[in-house]
């Protein structure tokens, strides 16, 4: 379905929104399951949902367990005398957390359905001064290029001989220790050095800028998103 | 008036530092083309930037002198408005592009200048027609081959207009097409009044222009006028007998049968039916337009990247049976973008670092790095954060670094970018050296006469299959 990269930003703003402020596991399966019909009416490749959310899998069982263990309340399943370990309350919580992530997640990859510059020709569109949304976009660039320059930094790593896979926890924590400061140092000199060429090029030379293209409503961006906006608040105030 | 004049021009880093251009005196008519030359580290690229004033963002830089463009003095005025007066183009393409497709990339600058729609479709049209990279309109820079980021990195600054152009080493990773292209380009904007500054190593790219300006140290140590350019020695091997001849056939090291790779969300693959065989007793390098797919050839070599189709083995075991540290105990691979692979906080921490996860000895280790740091003529810098080498320093740490691992085989994509001769020489002779001590070697390479000089067999590559497959001196069986 051809929508605006505007109304896309209103539906994932709606389901994020929805998403922090559910609390059970059904409601933030639902909200999960319409993202996930979304995401396949926009022809996103539903599998590389796995591979943005690995690197968060050791944080989401930690915190599952985590929630499980300290969140009081239900019925208890396990118990150490008088101490009560787990609980459907807690069980519930664990797992309202880890959806809540996967669903934030999976909503942000409707993002991924458009062009970083219709993302900054829609905050334009919508009078936010250009500066800001060459900022904004730039800096949703900055994670895939922190995450970009890991990976290179990884397999140059490997390259030179070492099996990463294979060396001692503690020679592993120490190698990436090493590692993180160039890594971030490097990442932040290379957004320097954006600023810079972007500069070179006129960037903000006027206080306005004209652009080649511009975004359009069709007629069912104006249905969708009054319908998206209305639902949310129905659901939000239920 | 003259379009450029620069009076006295002196740059440190720091306070403190060392200076890393002194004195520098020159001035430009407009409608000029001249070349800045020297070798690498001599503040080649920080005269680029002080002219460009991006220097500026270095907040303890100290710069003194006066540069005037078109009567203005730029160290007076603001960035955005410089943009204006001069176009720059940077020499690491990968920190210029940021937009989801070429055609975004490209209108950025008039966008910026804020003209018409029509007008800016019409610069962009202009300047892809002008450097021949209208089919690459809706590709993403950031997939595209070293080469065509130049390019677009060229059209990018170009469809500014500026009437000062800078360009730091942008000839370097383009094939001989994109050489020509840019080159008709520059002659077109010389005669359209436009003064160009450009910094190359290689003085045979840029043959058309009107001076040499030759810095060393940062000083300048020589001017050449008059359209008498410095000769580049032109060495070409001699040709050797095919050496099928004289050796007997030899043991594949690395053995590719009908390989294909599919980049994600592509159609049409970067290379397919590749069938090649390369031992540890040559010297083979593989050449080709930009774009035709040798660097995601030589990356699947090496298990960066898993071939689509088809297999490799790596003396008779499949490829996919090691992991990368295993590859990299036994290849040793040099990126195109040095910046890849530098990771460590000092030079000699770099070129140390396999050693020291191979559980060498200390005393050895610091045999080796300070051996490896004079080679390279990098020991000045032994204690330097590697990102803040030039970018021809950072190619020769890349290469020091993965040399002194003695790996079995080589792959070297692009080496020589951002060498001077001099450099070149020395890479040459090493790997003259580490060939005859048995180690075998692939070299990726749009410098001819490099290739030339140390290939004993060259691989020509174009829309990702192998067109040809000769030994200098003849042609020899291949499987293409």
């Amino acid at each position: 379905m051809m929508l605006d990269p505007r109304t896309k930003m209103v539906i994932v703003v709606c389901l994020s929104s929805l998403a922090l402020i559910y609390n059970t596991p059904g409601q933030l399966l639902l909200v999960l399951a319409a993202t996930i019909v979304l995401l396949f009416i926009f022809r996103f490749n539903l599998s590389a949902i796995g591979g943005y959310l690995k690197p968060f899998l050791s944080l989401m069982l930690f915190l599952f367990i985590l929630q499980s263990l300290f969140s009081p309340g239900g019925q208890v399943l396990l118990a150490a005398g008088h101490l009560s370990l787990i609980t459907t309350g807690g069980l519930a919580a664990g797992a309202s957390v880890v959806l809540r992530i996967i669903a934030v997640t999976a909503a942000a990859m409707l993002f991924t359905t458009f062009s970083s510059r219709d993302f900054i020709l829609g905050l334009v569109q919508w009078k936010v001064p250009y500066e800001i949304a060459f900022m904004v976009s730039i800096a949703l660039r900055f994670l895939p290029l922190f995450r970009e320059e890991l990976i290179n930094v990884v397999i140059a790593v490997q390259l030179r001989g070492v099996a990463l896979k294979k060396i001692p926890w503690r020679q592993k924590i120490d190698l990436y220790r090493r590692l993180v400061f160039p890594v971030v140092y490097r990442t932040m000199l290379k957004a320097e050095q954006l600023a810079v060429t972007m500069e070179a090029r006129g960037f903000r030379a006027y206080p306005r800028r004209t652009y080649l293209r511009r975004l359009n409503f069709n007629q069912v961006d104006y249905i969708v998103i009054p319908v998206f906006v209305l639902i949310t608040i129905i659901l939000i105030a239920w | 008036m003259k379009t450029v004049l620069v009076k006295d021009l002196s740059y440190q880093y720091r306070p403190g530092g060392p200076r890393i251009l002194e004195g520098i005196d020159f001035q430009l008519n407009r409608g000029e083309i001249v070349v800045v030359t020297g070798p690498s580290g001599c503040g080649k690229s920080t005269l680029c930037c002080c002219l460009s004033g991006t220097t500026r963002h270095n907040r303890n830089g100290i710069i003194t002198g006066e540069i005037l463009i078109n009567g203005k003095n730029i160290l007076e005025m603001s960035g955005s408005g410089l943009a204006l007066e001069v176009g720059m183009v940077f020499q690491d393409p990968d920190t210029q592009l940021f937009s989801p497709t070429v055609e975004d990339e490209i209108a950025f600058a008039p966008e910026n200048l804020c003209l018409p729609p029509e007008h800016i479709q019409e610069r962009v049209d202009d300047v892809m027609d002008i450097l021949g990279i209208a089919s690459l309109r809706n590709a993403n820079p950031s997939q595209l081959s070293g080469g065509e980021k130049h390019l677009v990195a060229l059209a990018a600054v170009l469809a500014l207009d500026p009437p000062v152009l800078i360009m730091d080493e942008v000839m370097s990773q383009l094939d001989a097409n994109g050489k020509q292209k840019v080159a008709i380009a520059l002659q077109k904007l010389r005669d359209a009044g436009k003064t160009i500054i450009a910094v190359e190593h290689n003085l045979e790219n840029v043959a058309f222009a009107d001076r040499v300006l030759i810095l060393k140290d940062g000083k300048l140590v020589d001017r050449q006028g008059d359209g008498s350019l410095v000769r580049v020695e032109t060495l070409t091997r001699e040709p050797s007998p095919c050496p099928e001849s004289i050796c007997p056939p030899c043991q594949p090291f690395l053995e590719i049968s009908q390989a294909a790779f599919y980049y994600p969300r592509k159609t049409c693959p970067a290379v397919t039916g590749i069938n090649l065989s390369l031992d540890k007793k040559h010297i083979t390098a593989i050449t080709g337009p930009n774009g035709s797919g040798k660097t995601t050839l030589t990356k699947m070599m090496i298990g960066v990247l898993q071939a689509s189709e088809g297999v490799i083995h790596l003396e008779g075991r499949p490829l996919s049976e090691y992991s990368l540290a295993q590859v990299g105990r036994r290849i040793g691979y040099v990126f195109q973008n040095p910046d890849l692979q530098l990771f460590c906080s000092t030079v000699a921490e770099e070129i140390a670092f396999g050693l020291v996860n191979h559980g060498c000895q200390p005393a050895a280790i610091e045999e080796k790095v300070d051996f490896y740091l004079d080679y390279f003529e990098l020991a000045a810098y032994r204690n330097s954060w590697p990102m803040h080498l030039s970018q021809g320093e950072k190619q020769r740490l890349a290469i020091a670094a993965v040399l002194v691992n003695e790996p079995e085989f080589l792959i070297l994509d692009e080496p020589t970018t951002g060498l001077d001769d001099y450099r070149k020489k020395l890479l040459e002779e090493y790997l003259y050296k580490a060939a005859r001590l048995g180690t075998g070697m692939l070299i990726v390479s749009h410098d001819l006469s490099f290739v030339n000089r140390i290939a004993e067999r060259v691989v020509v590559m174009e829309k990702g299959r192998i067109q040809s497959d000769s030994r200098q001196g003849g042609e020899c069986d291949h499987d293409a």
